[in-house]
């Protein structure tokens, strides 16, 4: 919603160079930040995986024949339903642990070996009813289908409701599908470099809501399904929102890849027995507080980059976007509460891997360029 | 700055060709589904009461924008008053 009237400079030209220079090295420093880097790594990491599968399995084998040497075979590794059968394929045939059976696994990898010898770039999509995102900067697409008639179709769904039990999913309507592709039109407008290093970790969009009534969620996003983002269709009121959300999405799936090629906790670390912390603006109703150390860094990540996102937002003008006002309070907010949880985690750099504890340096050396703090 | 990539790390057999802490972070991940998939009692409700007796299940690993009605989905009511900045 743009403000018409005069609206003062909220930062000045110094706090739009910090704010720009935080920009820059949320989007393409290294090895946090740049989506090429990332990619790059974590596609590296799954074809390690492949090898490791290949080893025992046929079907892998004829994978990473496939894709060895092809020009863009990395790219299936960015697949949402090929990285989730890799690492489940190395649980079941090295770990033992039954994560897959071997008639699912092998029909899932062949299939994504006929995309790779055929020259795609994605799996899912070209096997299920998905439409794509043409705004968004890499290979994105929504999931529009309520029946998938393939096993690598069906997967997908078995994978989603075995992390969100009771998840509805939805077809989107035409209207949805195209508020989602003007909310990534959007956020690529108001920060085009941030949006786009945070926009390409984003490959499937999900609508639907937990079924069974109650206050619906927004959006959310679940760690073991890399590059896949729910929303609830509620969300899907205006592209101001949409941009928002797929930005704030977005960020937690970089944390995600992140995690992929720098472990920033020791092993053995796991949620359920971190250490918890409630955030200052959360103390007053425990419900939402005992964050564990994950939570802790990813919703630093988060605020920062909406902190940089609403910050540059506010200085922008004629974008059909919050008022320039409303923006920098939101910038404010986000830049407050990033600070405090970088703050807060000083007291568990115990907890972290020497990767996670540069993670939080590189966070609080973006922090300290901010207007505000 | 210090790059750490820990993929390159650990040759040499199973473990050691990703990296144990690959391994890790991949069975860390296979955890999560399998305490919200063999645990119904443990997954999202719709009750906030019944949320607060579940505080380390799935739902703590699981990210999520406010606006929703599980805390330990990350999750907060619709932010209708306020900026909805509210983090996961």
């Amino acid at each position: 919603m743009s403000q018409t009237g005069d609206v003062s400079v909220p930062f000045g030209s110094v706090g739009t160079a910090s704010l720009a220079a935080t920009e820059s090295e949320l989007s393409d420093g290294t090895p946090f930040g740049s989506y090429d880097h990332l990619s790059r790594n974590t596609s590296a990491e799954y074809a390690r995986l492949l090898a490791l599968v290949a080893e025992r399995s046929p079907a892998a084998e004829t994978l990473f024949a496939a894709v060895e040497g092809r020009e863009g075979g990395e790219l299936l590794f960015q697949d949402p339903l090929v990285r989730r059968t890799l690492e489940d394929g190395v649980l079941t045939l090295l770990c033992g642990l039954d994560a897959i059976d071997a008639a699912t696994l092998s029909e899932v990898l062949l299939c994504t070996a006929a995309h790779a010898e055929a020259g795609e770039r994605s799996m899912l999509d070209a096997t299920t009813r998905c439409v794509a995102l043409g705004s968004a900067p890499g290979h994105a697409f929504v999931w529009a289908d309520d029946r998938p008639a393939t096993v690598p179709g069906r997967r997908f769904v078995e994978e989603v409701l075995k992390r969100l039990p009771g998840f509805g999913i939805e077809v989107p309507t035409d209207e949805q599908v195209q508020l989602l592709d003007q909310g990534v039109h959007l956020a690529l407008q108001i920060t085009p470099t941030l949006a786009r290093s945070a926009l390409s970790h984003l490959r499937t969009v999900v609508v639907g809501d937990f079924e069974g009534g109650g206050p619906p969620i927004n959006a959310l996003t679940a760690p073991g399904l890399p590059g896949v983002v729910f929303l609830s269709p509620h969300t899907l009121s205006d592209r101001a929102a949409v941009a928002e959300t797929l930005m704030h999405e977005s960020i937690h799936l970089k944390f995600l890849d992140i995690e992929y090629v720098h472990t920033l906790f020791p092993v053995g670390f796991r949620p359920y027995s971190s250490p918890r912390i409630t955030p200052a603006w959360h103390q007053n109703d425990e419900r939402y507080g005992g964050w564990p150390l994950d939570r802790l860094l990813t919703s630093m990540q988060v605020y920062l980059s909406l902190a940089v996102f609403f910050g540059l937002a506010a200085e922008r003008r004629g974008d059909d976007f919050h008022a320039p006002d409303d923006c920098v309070a939101r910038a404010d907010r986000c830049t407050t509460r990033a600070t405090w949880l970088f703050t807060a985690a000083q007291d568990y750099l115990d907890h972290l891997s020497p990767a996670g504890r540069e993670f939080v340096t590189w966070m609080g050396g973006m922090l300290a360029l901010l207007p505000g703090t | 700055m210090t790059e750490y990539n820990t993929t390159d790390q650990a040759p040499g057999g199973a473990q050691g060709a990703a990296g144990a802490e690959s391994i890790d972070l991949l069975i860390r991940h296979l955890e999560a589904a399998r305490r919200a998939f063999s645990s119904p009692e443990e997954t999202p409700s719709h009750d906030e009461g019944e949320l607060k007796a579940f505080p380390n299940t799935i739902c703590s690993l699981i990210y999520a924008q406010p606006g929703t009605f599980c805390p330990l989905l990350y999750l907060h009511f619709p932010a209708v008053t306020e900026p909805d900045t509210e983090s996961a």
